[in-house]
């Protein structure tokens, strides 16, 4: 009886130490393997209305968020007085195959919206597409430029789930960046 | 815990035997320190059988027991909270015993607390009243009843201890004698340790430290249950606590229960288990979106006793996932600007128990084997090995997309250790410990880069000696360390593997002079170091909490401290004060300091924060006083300054927490103790312009009660405490919580604890 009991309960106690053992570690010397979203390329595809011309704007961060900065940073350069469609096309480039991140953007477009913010430059931007609660999106947008003129142009991604009202205001920047942009 | 192991007893008649009555004998006797030759005094001497038949040994160690019938005789001595020893005796006249009480630190060497009087406060210990009412707190909130100890906060859910200032890499926290290894690091990384294990709370700052690691530069906190050996035969012996807090409607459950198997086997055995549950916290204003907790531990032990050789099976799974505040992950420094600018959270939610991204998870796993074999009556061996397992899961607030569901780190730390130590008392007048530690570490992840993969070994010898010269006591210790670091960083496609080696000494000498019962002072001379830890060498990625990039440096050396201080006790019927002054200068002090430029990513430009090493200096006192009037009256005072330098460039180290104080003032009844607290923080204003997004907050003053009351119902003993935390509701935010950018602290809030120690006798 006792040793039954005994038993048991060395038993019970290899039980303990081996459930503690269940996880497995991958090896300090293995590559990353980051599964996390990442964002590497961001692309402005601008088409002349007029004569349907493409032009892009492109840039290009191979580790996203890590240390190193854009390795390909363009500046828009677009022809005065001329209406152009732009397209944003967000892509991940790590994974294979490469995973488009607008897409995604579009499935989730109630929580989505881009803002565009001018300084310097003579140019209007109007975003065309809308979400299925008839808010602005903003990966469609036609951009009218006026004269020949220098600045910059911020492009923005909120990310607004639940909270998305039409302005920039609620919600976390997913996407900010600062190109510098000319008309001639 | 000291154990009491070997009883001389030795019979002298005294006077000639009497046949009048049928219970004529008187029993006499000294109990005496076998190692000091000094009496001990509060001994408890009782007759088994006989509930009325007991007696307390006076400040002489002696003790009279009369009255006492012929025939057999059963004595019970315990001395404080050791356990009972027997002895059997035949009586046929008045006795007189000389006991000799031997003792033994049965679990660490050199984790004495020195103290005196049997006053149950010190600065570096948690007292039991004090462990009593902060049950179903987290253990780092159990730490900061240590003077000198105050918390780094994120948030209301995550908090870690800071020793005089220093945290992280620099605070060693040992729980039941094994360091803990977890990613320590992180600012925002909890110590993974269930606070219903602790039955002790020490903060070694002497030679003592010395046994353990070489790295303790702010301290070693040491977390002790309650020795296995300790649990009795034919008796279930246990606790069950359970409580509950209005603010977070959170609550606790809480079992442990131990035996020992039989008589005859000397098998010992005690498990243990916790679950804890909390939702949103609220603030005076509003509810903290995402604040919920929740945390399940379970631990079993195994003791075995062979005569003078004790071995121990100890087994503990820690688990919790504690939700932070969404508004904290911000998009960018724009997102944080604004955050801080605001009064009002970002982000809005009612209470829920649910929680959501951003989450963390960890698991935490400790097994240990451990042996103690008693050598002779002054010397023993102490042998244990320990796996330790940390998994930690971090989810950050969802991004760009929904599509991406696990965590964004994932970390794996495997510790193993091993320790061996030998413990010689009263050896040509020296007590001496010696021995070594070793360590062999792995770390590795998925997920987002911050920390690399690396191993990590180490191997540390170390002698300590103390020495009694009539009322001076001398301490010494000296410790060689040995650590290596295989570290594994990836470029893309390419592997850089660095490799780093440090050794160096740790010393301290201590002096301590009790001028009598009632002062004692204290003082210590000690330097420890610590090579730079990975995360300081090679991070380079994105804080998210605190939208900073961190960028290592791999050239640093290790840091080193000297330290000096010195302590004061004092106490009498009334009073109990004690003191500490303390002045710390580390040579090459690993800090954050911010950089320029920012770092442009696609979600726009980020601060950069860089790991450089400055010489800095640290000075604080710690001090309490209490005063005790009759009728059980007390009021008692604790307070803590700390002032930090950056020597590099003349101006006050940053992220000090400010000065703090705290009044008590209460009654304490027989089962009844009644204290009101107010406690006041000061605003920080020693920091280091540019250093940090805001200016620190401004001071505040919280008010609180706490009542406890001991009842029986039906023979079962019970304990109720009730307290009140911040009763006026005040809206205040700390400069140690890194979200007081985002969120106020948390508001009213009642508790309401019950613990129902268990005992059932087995036939």
């Amino acid at each position: 009886m006792k040793q039954t009991l005994i038993a048991s309960l060395v038993l019970i106690y290899t039980v303990f130490l081996i459930t503690g053992c269940k996880d497995n570690p991958p090896s300090p010397s293995n590559p990353p393997t980051n599964e996390t979203e990442l964002i590497t390329t961001f692309k402005l595809i601008f088409t002349d209305t007029a004569n349907s011309r493409v032009y892009i704007a492109y840039m290009f961060d191979a580790d996203g968020l890590g240390p190193d900065n854009p390795s390909i940073f363009d500046s828009i350069t677009l022809d005065t007085g001329r209406v152009y469609k732009a397209e944003i096309v967000i892509l991940d480039e790590t994974k294979n195959p490469v995973d488009s991140v607008s897409n995604e953007i579009l499935n989730e477009a109630d929580d989505h919206l881009f803002v565009f913010k001018k300084s310097g430059v003579d140019l209007t931007v109007q975003v065309t597409d809308k979400d299925s609660k008839n808010l602005p999106l903003g990966l469609v947008s036609y951009w009218t430029t006026g004269a020949a003129s220098k600045g910059t142009i911020q492009v923005l991604l909120k990310h607004q789930p639940g909270v998305k009202d039409g302005t920039e205001q609620p919600g976390e920047t997913d996407i900010d960046l600062t190109f510098n942009c000319r008309i001639k | 815990m000291k154990k009491i192991l070997i009883i001389v007893s030795l019979f002298f008649s005294l006077s000639l035997l009497s046949q009048k009555s049928e219970c004529p004998f008187t029993v006499k006797g000294v109990i005496i320190d076998s190692s000091t030759h000094q009496p001990l005094e509060l001994t408890n001497i009782s007759v088994s059988g006989l509930r009325n038949k007991g007696t307390a040994a006076n400040a002489k160690g002696e003790f009279t027991l009369e009255n006492i019938c012929s025939g057999p005789l059963e004595l019970h001595i315990s001395h404080l909270q050791c356990e009972h020893i027997h002895i059997n005796l035949f009586l046929t006249r008045d006795t007189f015993l000389t006991i000799y009480l031997h003792h033994i630190e049965h679990e660490m060497a050199g984790a004495k607390v020195i103290g005196i009087g049997n006053k149950d406060e010190s600065l570096s210990k948690l007292s039991v009243k004090q462990l009593e009412l902060s049950k179903g707190q987290s253990i780092a909130e159990l730490m900061q009843n240590i003077g000198g100890v105050t918390l780094l906060k994120t948030g209301n859910t995550v908090a870690k201890p800071i020793v005089n200032g220093l945290h992280g890499n620099r605070v060693i926290i040992l729980n039941n004698g094994i360091r803990q290894e977890g990613q320590n690091w992180g600012m925002e990384h909890a110590p993974e340790i269930d606070a219903f294990i602790a039955s002790e709370v020490i903060l070694l700052k002497g030679t003592e430290a010395l046994r353990y690691a070489a790295d303790g530069v702010g301290g070693i906190l040491m977390v002790r249950p309650v020795s296995v050996f300790r649990e009795k035969a034919h008796v279930l012996k246990g606790e069950f606590n359970t409580g509950g807090n209005t603010n977070g409607r959170s609550g606790y459950l809480s079992l442990v229960l131990g035996s020992k198997l039989s008589d005859k086997l000397p098998l010992y055995w005690r498990v243990q288990g916790t679950l804890k549950q909390g939702g949103n916290i609220k603030t005076p204003g509003y509810f903290v979106a995402n604040t919920g907790v929740t945390e399940m531990n379970y631990s079993g032990v195994l003791g075995y006793q062979f005569k003078r050789l004790k071995l121990e099976l100890f087994h503990s799974t820690f688990y919790n996932k504690i939700g932070i505040y969404k508004g904290s992950h911000t998009g960018n420094l724009n997102d944080l600007q604004k955050a801080i600018n605001s009064d009002t959270p970002s982000v809005n939610q009612g209470f829920t128990y649910a929680i959501d991204r951003p989450y963390q998870q960890v698991y935490h796993r400790l097994s240990k084997f451990s042996a103690d074999w008693q050598l002779s009556a002054k010397s023993k061996l102490q042998f244990s090995l320990a796996y330790q397992q940390n998994h930690r899961q971090e989810y950050d607030r969802v991004r760009t997309t929904a599509q991406f569901q696990g965590p964004d780190f994932d970390y794996y730390i495997n510790t193993w250790l091993g320790d061996l130590a030998l413990i010689k008392n009263d050896f040509h007048s020296y007590n001496f410990t010696a021995g070594i530690n070793t360590t062999y570490q792995t770390n590795s992840y998925t997920g987002r880069f911050f920390v690399p993969g690396f191993y990590n070994k180490g191997l540390g010898a170390f002698f300590i000696a103390d020495r009694q010269f009539g009322k001076i006591k001398t301490d010494a210790a000296l410790r060689y360390d040995y650590k290596d670091l295989r570290a594994y960083l990836w470029n893309g496609p390419k592997l850089n593997v660095q490799y780093l080696e440090f050794a160096n000494f740790t010393y301290a000498f201590q002096v301590g002079y009790q001028h009598n019962k009632q002062l004692q002072i204290n003082a210590i001379v000690s330097s420890a170091w610590r090579p730079p830890a990975p995360n300081e060498l090679y991070s380079n990625g994105l804080h998210q909490g605190l939208a900073s990039i961190e960028v290592g440096d791999s050239t640093m050396v290790p840091e080193r401290s000297f330290h000096q201080g010195i302590n004061v006790k004092f106490n009498n019927k009334q009073w109990t004060f004690e003191s500490e002054v303390f002045f710390k200068y580390i040579k090459g002090y690993i800090n954050l300091q911010p950089a320029l430029p920012a770092r442009i990513t696609i979600r726009g430009a980020f601060p950069v924060f860089n790991y450089v090493q400055q010489d800095v200096t640290l000075t604080g006192l710690n001090a309490f006083i209490k005063r005790e009037f009759v009728k059980q009256y007390f009021i008692k005072l604790n307070g803590q300054v700390l002032m930090g330098q950056n020597m590099a460039n003349s101006q006050p180290l940053s992220q000090l927490p400010p000065f703090s104080g705290k009044l008590t003032a209460g009654k304490e009844y027989k089962k009844l103790m009644v204290q009101m607290w107010y406690q006041a923080t000061a605003q920080q204003f020693r920091y280091s312009e540019g250093s940090d997004y805001a200016a620190p907050p401004k001071g505040y003053a919280l008010f609180g009660l706490d009542i406890t009351y001991e009842l029986k119902i039906k023979n079962q003993p019970l304990r109720l405490s009730y307290s009140i935390n911040n009763l006026l509701n005040t809206r205040y935010r700390d400069y140690m919580n890194r979200f007081r950018y985002f969120t106020d602290e948390q508001g009213f809030g009642m508790t309401l604890k019950l613990t129902m120690p268990l005992t059932i006798t087995k036939s």
